[in-house]
């Protein structure tokens, strides 16, 4: 399929690894320029040393913490400065951070001390929010964008069984945001879409799977047989499905399609619509 | 991006409208064979002309409604002119515009039950080969009446769709350890008479039903550019 990408400048912030960075390699691969940001200078490197060998000079990093507003704007400023306008903003930044010490994205309500979720205010939504709307000038002067967030599928099925109150809360809050913006912005050809992974088998999800089976003492094969139970197709997603849909979504023929929070979960969602 | 669906054999079933259209124009466009159904057969054969110019070997079968094991003698001529089908895609035909309490005979409620027994069947016959295979993809396409009540008389309409939703969720379940996946693909009527409406929902079926789309299951999947109402 064409997806009609050619010379797109799409920007991805947590681009460098995971469900990111697979989709940077597929939009470099359908010829669109790439502008990846990520906090780790060497991992954000080899991204783009990788991604510059599919096509020459198709790829450059920006390396800052996006939860601040100055960096949001030098990236763009330097995306302006190589290679014009912005046709694509992702946002991938923000994921909640895996603390062996204590478990992934812990919390209940009464153990989340109101810094904590400030912060993480700021990982989830504010990362998502500075990077839409720093890409809408050049996409409205366009007349063509497309805003895409990299979301969970606890978006729609909060994780109440865990003590996940944080991305509970910040998902689907990430989720009304976008479905606003895509009201908003579909006059001026922009389209902005939520993709609510679940079951994902990127890095980090890796290293979370293999610190449970560690506590619970059983190996990582039989934890992750456990998790994919309930999921017909019966295995974990990769980041290269994930990434397809996305490239998808960047595509012209898309773009009828936007205010959209699709979960791709295998299956798992309980939902029929 | 490669959808890896050369030589793949697709059953489109409602042809005859646009949207089968669309979608078996853009299915061609990636190297798959059509198998195309529909009632009105000029529209049919409308749309195997078009799939045809992309290069593709179409065959058409007449489909008209209400006939007896009308899913089953679809399945078998499909599987006749090809050995196997690997997609099936059916856009739901739009229902005679009716509020149910104003109903007086049954007959539309059973045409409308048919829709869905004969779409059953289809799959009751297709999918033990694409178990074989360890690969299918079921996909319905139909209209966004089903999510949400408008003023229109369209209570068949959404009577139907949302049995064929809740159909392929449970087709999603049962055959997702097949490698087969059931997606639907959802059209706001207000639109899809556009052409990028049109071809937006084609181009959503093409990659639902593609090998990168594996992951992809149990989903709905809508085209409404900025009609939409719900967050989800």
């Amino acid at each position: 399929m064409d997806l009609g990408l050619r010379n797109k400048v799409a920007v991805i912030s947590g681009g460098s690894k995971g469900i990111g960075f697979a989709t940077a390699l597929i939009l470099a691969g359908e010829g669109a320029k790439i502008v990846l940001a990520a906090r780790t200078r060497a991992t954000l490197d080899d991204a783009v040393v990788q991604l510059n060998k599919i096509t020459p000079d198709s790829a450059f990093g920006v390396c800052g913490d996006m939860t601040e507003l100055a960096n949001v704007q030098a990236l763009m400023a330097e995306t302006h400065r190589v290679y014009g306008l912005v046709d694509i903003a992702i946002s991938n930044a923000g994921a909640l951070e895996t603390d062996p010490a204590e478990g992934h994205a812990p919390g209940h309500f009464l153990q989340t001390p109101p810094a904590e979720f400030a912060r993480k205010f700021r990982q989830l939504s504010l990362t998502a929010w500075y990077l839409a709307r720093e890409a809408m000038p050049d996409m409205k002067a366009k007349r063509w964008g497309r805003i895409l967030n990299i979301n969970s599928s606890s978006a729609r099925e909060p994780k109440w069984q865990l003590p996940h109150v944080l991305p509970n809360t910040l998902r689907p809050a990430v989720a009304g945001m976008h479905r606003s913006l895509a009201r908003r912005m579909y006059q001026h050809g922009i389209t902005v879409n939520n993709i609510l992974t679940g079951n994902i088998a990127t890095e980090r999800w890796r290293d979370y799977h293999t610190w449970l089976a560690d506590k619970r003492g059983i190996s990582f094969d039989e934890l992750v047989a456990e998790r994919c139970k309930a999921t017909p197709l019966g295995r974990p997603g990769t980041p290269h499905e994930i990434a397809s849909y996305i490239a998808f979504l960047c595509s012209p023929l898309a773009g009828s399609i936007t205010g959209q929070s699709v979960p791709i979960t295998g299956g798992r969602s309980a939902h029929i619509y | 991006m490669d959808l890896g669906l050369t030589g793949c054999v697709a059953l489109v079933l409602g042809a005859d409208s646009p949207a089968g259209r669309y979608c078996a124009t853009s299915l061609a466009r990636e190297g798959v064979r059509l198998a195309l159904a529909g009632a009105d057969e000029n529209r049919t054969q409308l749309a195997a002309t078009s799939a045809a110019a992309e290069g593709q070997i179409t065959h058409v079968i007449a489909a008209k409604a209400g006939e007896e094991d009308l899913g089953k003698r679809i399945a078998d001529n499909a599987l006749a002119r090809f050995g196997a089908v690997d997609i099936v895609v059916i856009v739901l035909p739009a229902m005679p515009p009716a509020f149910l309490d104003e109903i007086e005979e049954d007959g539309p409620i059973i045409e409308a039950w048919s829709v869905l027994a004969d779409y059953a069947a289809v799959c009751r016959h297709l999918v033990p080969g694409m178990q074989k295979g360890k690969w299918g993809r079921l996909i319905v396409v139909g209209s966004t009446e089903a999510k949400a009540l408008t003023e229109r008389p369209a209570d068949l309409d959404r009577m139907v769709v949302l049995g064929a939703l809740g159909l392929q969720k449970s087709l999603s379940g049962e055959l997702g350890p097949f490698g087969i996946t059931a997606n639907s693909v959802l059209y706001d009527n207000a639109i899809i008479g556009s052409h990028d409406a049109l071809m937006s929902t084609a181009a959503a079926v093409t990659y639902l039903a593609s090998r990168p789309a594996a992951y992809m299951d149990g989903i709905v999947m809508t085209v409404e550019g900025d009609r939409g109402k719900g967050t989800f």
